[in-house]
């Protein structure tokens, strides 16, 4: 279509090519420092399980470009050293890859967690990691001196964190703090109770006191915010109570049925169950109380009741879980020895051939593990290979 | 997410695809500064009447619609978004500047003009003088102008890019083309 005679005129004013092209180098640096969020690719990403804190992991890569170069070393790392870093999973300090596990996984993920709530959730998580290989080792009398000092100073580190953020909230959202550190105090409260009854020797005892210690510290540190972030929710507006208790008796009641059902399908010994059954009846009646102080409308103390209710269910299933992952392991260590008996012991007499048999036939029976059996197993073991 | 977390292949495989798409919107967005950089570049001169003025509101008009793509949009017609952004801040800066033209803008009630009939109302040997009293016009008028003759929009288009009704922007065409025609007029018996 021809112009217009207008149009035709007024294209006697264009842009020089100098001009254009410095609007174009404008335009690459803003494009460049604004990466592109593709709000579609967030929600191809599976959510993870806590409601409210959203983890956009590979966008994260995207959007940090201060940080590109740390991303393509990252990407390098996994490329080259891929089925490593998921191996390095497994590790526990000392091993050769460990290194791998918190340096470049963690790292990865620290990095890779775009708010700042999923960055502290996986902190807290680390810290955790830390304690679940503490007890490991401990179980497998592997603590040293200087592999404590390493878990402990990085376990510190990141439980610092957590509670730094932590008291960063507390000014803001109350409610989002109650739930944070209870999480974290009954994590360090399971893990610690863990760490302290597992069975070892007692050197491995000394050396895992100090570590002891400061879980203790921390976990009372998360719950006093705990406790003065409950208090300002529980003091504040009347209806604003309401609404909390209502919503934390809510949560309670699914966390009590969750854990119900998640202590029956554990492959936990009979009495850890039992224990955590009975321990669950408490939280049932701290959650009945609140009921009726709630229908007094005594919400504020109902409030209270319910989350007191929450937290034991939830350190129960801490506990638990932690149980259960400590007596996975050792039955996987229990279970690669008897090789080892066989061939070592292979010149030796009858005596040890029958200690061979009486292993292995102890591990079928310990497919439900028992507690005291498994200890009993495991001295055996010591004692015979010299551990 | 932990399996695309410890499974390398997976994540790599979502990073390299998440980057192509990140480089196609790039790819799109420069291809359309290429091509219409120029013409919005003169359509913000015809309503600014400053060129320095005119290149910042240009570039800032792309400027903002990449960052309307950053947040997850992806408007079909880049052209016709980045026209509108433009307008959008013309407006915004006159609004601003509280300019009260001498022409106040009088009730839209009007015939609808045969489009041929507004089309020679500034004939071809005062398409220039036409141009340079452009800044008499008032805004509203100025606009439609513009985007009619300078960047060659139908009043469809323009009536989609200002938010106002097809048979209102032909008529403030018609309006426009002959206050500049008087405006012509006035110079040559007044030079």
């Amino acid at each position: 279509m021809k112009k217009h005679y207008i149009q035709q005129e007024a294209e006697h004013i264009y842009l020089s090519p100098e001009e254009k092209t410095t609007v174009r180098g404008v335009l690459q640096v803003f494009v460049s420092e604004h990466p592109v969020h593709r709000a579609s690719a967030v929600r191809e990403l599976p959510q993870p399980r806590y409601t409210g804190y959203r983890t956009r992991t590979i966008l994260a890569l995207l959007n940090n470009s201060y940080m590109k170069p740390m991303a393509i070393s990252l990407i390098i790392a996994l490329l080259i050293g891929g089925s490593t870093s998921y191996a390095a999973e497994s590790s526990l300090p000392g091993d050769l890859l460990f290194p791998v596990k918190v340096e470049i996984n963690e790292r990865f993920r620290t990095w890779a967690a775009l708010s700042p709530e999923s960055k502290v959730e996986w902190q807290a998580r680390v810290a955790e990691r830390r304690l679940e290989e503490a007890v490991t080792l401990t179980a497998q009398n592997r603590m040293t001196a200087d592999v404590r000092a390493k878990i402990e100073a990085n376990f510190e580190k990141n439980a610092e964190r957590v509670q730094k953020h932590i008291a960063s909230l507390e000014i803001k959202a109350s409610e989002a703090v109650v739930d944070i550190s209870s999480r974290f105090e009954t994590s360090l409260s399971a893990h610690a109770a863990i760490l302290e009854q597992v069975p070892a020797e007692e050197s491995t005892r000394v050396e895992v006191k100090p570590l002891l210690l400061k879980i203790r510290a921390h976990a009372k540190e998360a719950a006093k915010s705990r406790h003065d972030a409950e208090t300002q929710v529980a003091t504040s507006a009347n209806a604003h109570v309401q609404t909390a208790a209502e919503g934390r008796l809510k949560a309670a009641r699914q966390k009590i049925a969750e854990v119900q059902g998640f202590v029956e399908n554990s492959s936990a010994s009979a009495k850890v169950k039992a224990d955590a059954n009975a321990k669950l009846k408490g939280a049932q009646n701290a959650l009945i109380e609140g009921s009726a102080r709630a229908s007094a409308e005594n919400y504020n103390e109902a409030f209270l009741l319910f989350q007191d209710a929450h937290r034991i269910a939830q350190e129960i299933q801490l506990f638990v879980a932690a149980q259960q992952q400590l007596d996975t392991r050792i039955q996987l260590m229990i279970s690669s020895i008897p090789m080892r008996i066989g061939e070592e012991l292979e010149t030796e007499d009858q005596g040890g051939a029958s200690i061979e048999t009486e292993v292995e036939h102890e591990i079928d029976v310990n497919e439900n593990a028992n507690e005291e059996l498994e200890s009993i197993i495991e001295q055996k073991i010591k004692t015979e290979i010299g551990l | 997410m932990q399996a695309l977390i410890y499974n390398p292949c997976i994540l790599v495989r979502t990073l390299v695809r998440l980057r192509h798409m990140e480089r196609d919107m790039e790819q799109r967005f420069f291809e359309a500064y290429e091509a219409h950089a120029d013409a919005i570049f003169r359509h913000c001169y015809f309503r600014l009447s400053d060129r320095e003025l005119a290149r910042d509101f240009m570039q800032e008009a792309f400027t903002r619609t990449w960052e309307y793509i950053v947040n997850g949009n992806n408007p079909e017609n880049l052209r016709a978004f980045i026209y509108r952004v433009a307008s959008n801040l013309i407006i915004d800066h006159y609004r601003k500047k509280k300019v009260y033209s001498l022409d106040t803008l009088a009730e839209e009630k009007g015939f609808d003009p045969p489009l041929d009939e507004t089309d020679r109302i500034v004939n071809e040997s005062d398409a220039k003088r036409a141009l340079t009293l452009l800044p008499k016009l008032s805004e509203p008028y100025r606009v439609v102008f513009v985007m009619r003759y300078v960047d060659g929009f139908t009043p469809q288009e323009i009536a989609n890019t200002i938010g106002e009704s097809e048979n209102t922007v032909s008529v403030r065409i018609h309006r426009a083309a002959k206050k500049l025609r008087s405006y012509i007029e006035e110079e040559h018996n007044h030079p």
